[in-house]
């Protein structure tokens, strides 16, 4: 256990930034409309039942796809797409707000790193005090980046597999924002680098349920 | 368990009061698959009973007591972490010292997790010399086949 500069060093398994998304199932090409992402993705996700965690620096968080990915969908793509076209120096706050959890994550960028501090206001659990305990990161851009891509990647496949309507122009522009991200980071992150090792996937499933 | 796991892959996740306590499958779930075995052995086999248990992952040492009544299941639990920076990690979970909940709902969470050892252990097509562990691995079969349902996450309800 050291410390290096203001950032704190639990040990290098476990200072970090990491993402484990969930299994993603339930998902039914039912053709929907929506005017918004999160309208969408609460819809599309009502189904699924495992949750996404977080790794932040050994303490994990989990996010329900249907009530807090569905609300951080905007400020996420907003966010990936700042750590990856951002300019060295540049600062910038992400909040977000869902039913379950509030977060502030101010991102400073340096030209191949990022410092990540947040602000845990509220998880379920209550835990806020101890992830405040860690509340900064500094990974690589890239490493952090590709923490991302799966989930992305849930996200893009999820709409498709839904065969949902967008019906405003600013939700399709943030749709196409999460295929280019999904496509555009390089490597799926650290849990998801064997070739043969067990992935999380989408599966879709036909809608037997009554009434659709 | 260290052979067919890797360092670097998914994680298990206790939920603990809403709170993930994480258990990896290669360092964590290694440690402490005897415990877990044993403790969905006798958890399932006895109708009543009582019964410690020692887990354990790269920030908490977990100690459960267990006591259960036919249907119902107590656990007291103490969280102790490794290093002071997790200790209010460690105290939160702690404010959660007792949970109460049907023994068979119990079993199923386990049985989740069972389940995947088993599976990846066969997928692995791998032979187990010992003698004493070819024995666990038959119990371990054994509780898979024996255990009914899987656990909330995994267990659509009809709607």
């Amino acid at each position: 256990m050291s410390t290096q500069g203001d950032y704190t060093l639990v040990g290098e398994d476990l200072t970090g930034f990491w993402l484990q998304p969930g299994f993603v199932e339930g998902i039914v090409a039912d053709r929907q409309q929506f005017s918004s992402l999160p309208k969408a993705f609460r819809h599309i996700f009502r189904r699924n039942l495992e949750f996404a965690v977080v790794l932040w620096n050994g303490i994990p968080v989990r996010f329900s796809y249907q009530q807090d990915l569905a609300e951080m969908t905007v400020g996420l793509i907003d966010m990936i797409g700042f750590v990856q076209s951002g300019e060295e120096g540049a600062r910038r706050s992400f909040e977000f707000e869902t039913p379950n959890l509030r977060v502030c994550w101010r991102v400073e960028l340096e030209p191949e790193w990022l410092v990540l501090e947040a602000d845990w206001k509220c998880v379920p659990g209550g835990y806020e005090a101890a992830l405040n305990q860690l509340g900064m990161i500094r990974m690589r851009r890239d490493a952090f980046l590709c923490e991302w891509k799966l989930l992305l990647e849930q996200f893009a496949q999820a709409l498709d597999d839904s065969e949902a309507t967008l019906t405003s122009d600013l939700a399709r522009s943030q749709a196409e924002q999460i295929r280019q991200l999904s496509v555009s980071v390089p490597k799926r992150g650290r849990f998801y680098r064997c070739p043969d090792a067990v992935l999380t996937t989408n599966r879709r499933q036909p809608d037997t349920s009554p009434g659709n | 368990m260290r052979a067919i796991f890797r360092n670097e892959e998914e994680s298990a996740y206790v939920f603990w009061a809403q709170i993930p306590v994480q258990l990896t499958y290669q360092r964590s779930l290694y440690e402490c698959i005897d415990q877990v075995v044993a403790m969905a052995f006798v958890v399932h086999s006895n109708e009543e009973g009582a019964t410690l248990v020692e887990l354990q992952n790269q920030i908490l040492d977990i100690r459960w007591e267990l006591h259960w009544d036919r249907d119902e299941l107590v656990i007291k639990s103490l969280f102790s972490a490794r290093d002071d920076l997790y200790a209010p990690y460690a105290e939160t979970l702690n404010r959660h010292a007792q949970l109460r909940m049907p023994r068979a709902v119990f079993l199923s969470e386990w049985h989740t997790l069972l389940h995947q050892i088993v599976v990846a252990i066969r997928e692995a097509n791998i032979e187990i010399e010992d003698g004493t562990e070819r024995r666990k691995w038959e119990l371990l079969q054994r509780l898979d086949e024996q255990i009914e349902g899987y656990g909330q996450l995994y267990t659509r309800r009809a709607s």
